[in-house]
């Protein structure tokens, strides 16, 4: 008898803490994590694509091999939009990924354009790209399973 | 370093490799653009990474609440 009202205690706590917890978030926010979309491994697939590809292209900046990296930069990146934009309750990544676009389309159409493209924007632009990269993949890799 | 102190630095360094010839004025234009799109994406995985942990939060909280 004494158990079970102690535990009934506990249990009536618990609920109190539950509910306060609850109303103390917003609404909105509440809702939006408990239905954020979870880790999608094809996601982290791709930007992990994207890190790597920045990662190992910065040595071939000032070569002709540089266009073929940047290339495959600006089409992974608009494959991982194209992807995650589309995933429910996905607005944060999704966000992400439209500016990491941003990014690499800017270098893709200096690269298929007629100015010549100095060696240290190639470096700092992949630079900025793998950093980019790091921060996303570090929030992806972190959602809930 | 403050995340003001962090963008001055950055766009410092730009403008020196711009001064000393290293980079065209179009190309200095869009690193400095590209300042303004690495905060925005960096503000986004800050969101992402508060929605994780309230996710955590919220799920561990049922868990408990549904073992007492």
């Amino acid at each position: 008898m004494v158990q079970c009202a102690e535990e009934n205690t506990r249990g009536t706590k618990m609920k109190k803490l539950l509910l306060v917890t609850l109303l103390s978030l917003s609404g909105c926010v509440l809702i939006d994590s408990y239905n954020m979309a979870h880790f999608d491994n094809v996601e982290y697939m791709q930007i992990n694509n994207i890190r790597t590809v920045a990662n190992l292209g910065v040595g071939k900046c000032g070569t002709a091999d540089v266009n073929t990296v940047v290339d495959s930069l600006y089409f992974s990146s608009v494959a991982l939009r194209n992807y995650s934009s589309n995933i429910s309750h996905n607005l944060a990544t999704a966000k992400m990924t439209t500016e990491l676009v941003v990014i690499t389309k800017e270098l893709s159409e200096r690269y298929n354009g007629t100015e010549a493209v100095s060696t240290a924007y190639c470096k700092l632009k992949f630079g900025v790209i793998e950093k980019n990269a790091v921060t996303m993949q570090k929030v992806i890799g972190d959602k809930p399973r | 370093m403050s995340t003001v102190d962090s963008v001055t630095a950055e766009a410092n360094a730009l403008e020196a490799q711009f001064t000393a010839g290293e980079l065209s004025a179009s190309e200095y234009t869009e690193l400095l653009q590209d300042l303004q799109s690495t905060k925005v994406i960096e503000a986004a995985a800050d969101d992402l990474a508060t929605l994780t942990q309230l996710n955590g939060l919220i799920k561990g909280l049922i868990a408990v609440a549904s073992a007492v």
